[in-house]
């Protein structure tokens, strides 16, 4: 007899109504633990992202900086029509860990830039840039006003600002707040992509 | 040990044909490919933005190099630490790699255009370069043959520098944004057409060519393969195999074949040549390199009917293609050869293109939904002996295998044709009504479009070229390279479809040649 046959032949004794009748199967108590998983089973555990229940510890930018940034984020993206602006989508926490990530240069560019903000604010109107009503930071943001090009300004402080748009607007647009106000508005789902696992390995 | 009849080294667009067209003929082939096999439902899931580590942004600094890779498909490119190369820091190049059984086919745009005599035989035509040592009338019954394979769809229009093919006949009406671009572009006697490209869910070496050869019995495929280099026999100066490290454990392995087709990319198969020390009695071995300069969005558009949510199907969508026009019938004044674009219509601008900020911002955005038009130009790339690859002696992969120096520069011919296609580009934006918010002409760098050519150039004269027009080395019998590294020149058109006629051309000579036992 192949090895086959013989695990069919089992397989069949197995399931036979009669056939297992007649196999000396432990009787199973019955209650409340049938509705539990099986021992063996792994059960799915929800769990959701650190972000999504707690604060974020801000770790690149100083308490100045990060005003600075909070107040740009509230200006470059605000909230409209019910979506979530960047600051209450928590992009510039997240904004605070992602740059403190990233290549030294763009590190530098947006504490510079921040910097640049708050010492702007100080000279025009002796307060910090956070401090500044939407007129008031009109003149500084003046370079996010200044027509496309495609390798963006020379100017550090330029190049900053246009930076931080961009990334205040993805970083908003990718965030969970706003999907889901979104979501709820259009038909299709948003933010939803084919995501590829380490292959191989 | 088993002996094989054919090495394959690269599992791509070349080497999936090659082992296509060999294993039916009865030839035992042994494939290596430096990368593992992909497992569509193993491999991916479907993840909201959000749940990524970095929100989609990516990880910062891991791909300085693959424009092309985010958050979502990081995980399919070649790792730059491990698979480092060099550059002057003036000339960067961007090499984007795929090291997976199936290489780029698994990710490709499926753009399948025929090269014409207006590249076999360009130097006929202005004199620059060399014509390649074949016609269009050579490779035309193998291109008859592939696109079938790669279920090619596209409409045909009798342009003698875009040959028709054997096409799924695309009758698809365009919208009427599309319409008025195709008049406007008639105009100005700019022929334009739709898209030709691979059909079907997938449209890889994965599924439409290794399966076949799979299902011979002829076909075995070594994974995690990364070859050091192509062996010797000392008696005879064939080669005989490749010595290969497993990409995992860096445990050494020696294949052995009658005859080595290489078909791992232009440029590592010139990178496994150099560090094998082979095929370059001519000295042209990593010279000639090019690929297509590609000017992304060379004009965003928006279409001012489709604004404040009128984007609606029948208005917007679609898009096609420009055929060169340059340089045909008539000769330019800045240039030679010419250039192609793609166009499409629907989406939404990006936000640079918006000098705004705030709540104006928001709203612009908005109202723009579904209006964006927008135009890429792809331009041949004149092939210098300057631009070039060489082994660079302080750099080596995470296996020990010595790294690629590369240098490449675009130049005069290049940077005009890319000013004049912003120009032609916006000039048929207007003409068709659209609003056009950007315009610019700077070329990506090169590497970036992912076509890379030349290395291995074909050519009558083994004093100047490293293959005959079979893909084989004028120097080594049995050794072929059957990739995009044999191209002489290339057009604008995307080179897929040419490389696989071509590997399939070649691989019928190889198996001539072994049934005659002249390899």
């Amino acid at each position: 007899m192949s090895e086959i046959q013989r695990r069919t032949i089992l397989r069949s004794l197995l399931t036979a109504p009669v056939a297992a009748a007649a196999l000396p199967v432990p009787a199973v108590p019955k209650g409340p633990a049938e509705s539990k998983p099986a021992i063996n089973e792994t059960p799915d555990t929800p769990t959701i992202q650190g972000s999504g229940a707690c604060d974020t510890i801000p770790a690149t930018f100083s308490s100045a900086q990060f005003s600075a940034l909070r107040k740009l984020a509230e200006i470059v993206v605000p909230s409209v029509d019910d979506a979530p602006g960047a600051v209450e989508a928590g992009v510039p926490e997240f904004l605070d860990f992602l740059i403190g990530a990233s290549p030294a240069d763009r590190v530098e560019l947006y504490k510079s830039g921040l910097d640049h903000l708050n010492a702007e604010a100080e000279r025009r109107y002796k307060k910090a840039f956070s401090e500044l009503s939407a007129e008031e930071t009109g003149p500084i943001l003046s370079p996010l006003r200044d027509a496309w090009s495609y390798k963006g300004p020379a100017d550090s402080f330029a190049r900053f600002l246009q930076s931080a748009k961009n990334d205040l607007l993805q970083g908003t647009r990718n965030s969970e707040d706003y999907i889901l106000v979104v979501s709820q508005r259009k038909r299709s789902a948003g933010g939803i992509g084919t995501y590829w696992r380490c292959i191989g390995d | 040990m088993v002996d094989y009849d054919v090495l394959i080294i690269g599992s791509g667009a070349s080497g999936g044909m090659t082992a296509r067209e060999l294993t039916k003929r009865g030839i035992r082939c042994l494939m290596l490919d430096a990368g593992p096999a992909v497992d569509f439902t193993r491999d991916r899931e479907m993840k909201r933005v959000y749940e990524l580590p970095y929100q989609g942004f990516g990880e910062p600094g891991r791909f300085p190099h693959v424009t092309q890779a985010n958050e979502f498909n990081g995980n399919v490119w070649a790792d730059e630490k491990q698979n480092p190369y060099s550059y002057d820091p003036d000339s960067p190049y961007y090499w984007v790699r795929v090291r997976l059984i199936g290489g780029k086919t698994l990710f490709w745009g499926r753009a399948s255009w025929r090269l014409s005599d207006f590249e076999f035989k360009g130097k006929d035509h202005d004199g620059y370069g060399d014509n390649w040592p074949i016609s269009y009338r050579d490779l035309a019954p193998y291109y008859d043959r592939v696109e079938p394979i790669l279920r090619v769809a596209g409409r045909k229009e009798g342009l003698p520098q875009l040959p028709d093919g054997i096409f799924i006949e695309d009758n698809s009406p365009d919208p009427e944004s599309i319409k008025r671009f195709i008049a406007a572009a008639k105009s100005k006697n700019i022929p334009t057409t739709k898209g030709r490209r691979a059909t079907g869910e997938f449209a890889s070496s994965v599924n439409l060519l290794l399966p076949d050869a799979l299902a011979t019995g002829n076909l075995k495929i070594v994974s995690n393969a990364v070859v050091r280099k192509i062996t010797t026999d000392k008696k005879t100066g064939l080669v005989n195999g490749a010595h290969f490290i497993d990409r995992r454990t860096r445990r050494d392995y020696r294949a052995t074949a009658r005859v080595v087709v290489l078909g791992a990319s232009a440029l590592e198969s010139t990178r496994i040549l150099l560090n094998s020390n082979l095929a370059n009695s001519s000295g042209v071995l990593g010279h000639y390199i090019f690929d297509q300069f590609y000017v992304k969005n060379v004009v965003e558009c928006v279409v001012p009917e489709a604004k404040h949510g009128r984007a609606r199907r029948g208005l917007m969508g679609g898009g096609g293609y420009i055929p060169r026009f340059r340089n045909l019938t008539t000769k330019e004044k800045n240039f030679i050869r010419g250039y192609a674009f793609d166009f499409g219509s629907g989406g939404t601008p990006d936000a640079t293109c918006f000098p705004l900020y705030g709540e104006a911002l928001l709203k612009e955005l908005a109202a723009s939904e579904g209006a964006r038009f927008s135009m890429t130009t792809m331009g041949e790339v004149l092939p210098r002996y300057e631009n070039h690859v060489r082994i660079d002696k302080n750099l080596k992969d995470a296996w020990g295998i010595p790294a690629l120096h590369i240098q490449h520069k675009y130049t005069s011919n290049e940077f005009e044709m890319a000013k004049d296609s912003m120009n032609v580009a916006e000039e048929l934006c207007h003409g068709a009504g659209f609003e056009v918010l950007t315009k610019h002409w700077e070329m990506v760098p090169p590497g970036e479009s992912i076509h890379e050519l030349g290395g291995c150039r074909m050519g009558s004269n083994p004093k100047t070229s490293v293959l005959n027009q079979h893909n084989q080395t004028h120097d080594i019998k049995n050794l072929f390279v059957v990739d995009g590294s044999a191209f002489v020149s290339g057009g604008s058109q995307n080179p897929t479809l040419t490389i696989s006629a071509l590997a399939m051309r070649a691989s019928e000579y190889m198996a001539e040649q072994m049934r005659r036992g002249d390899i």
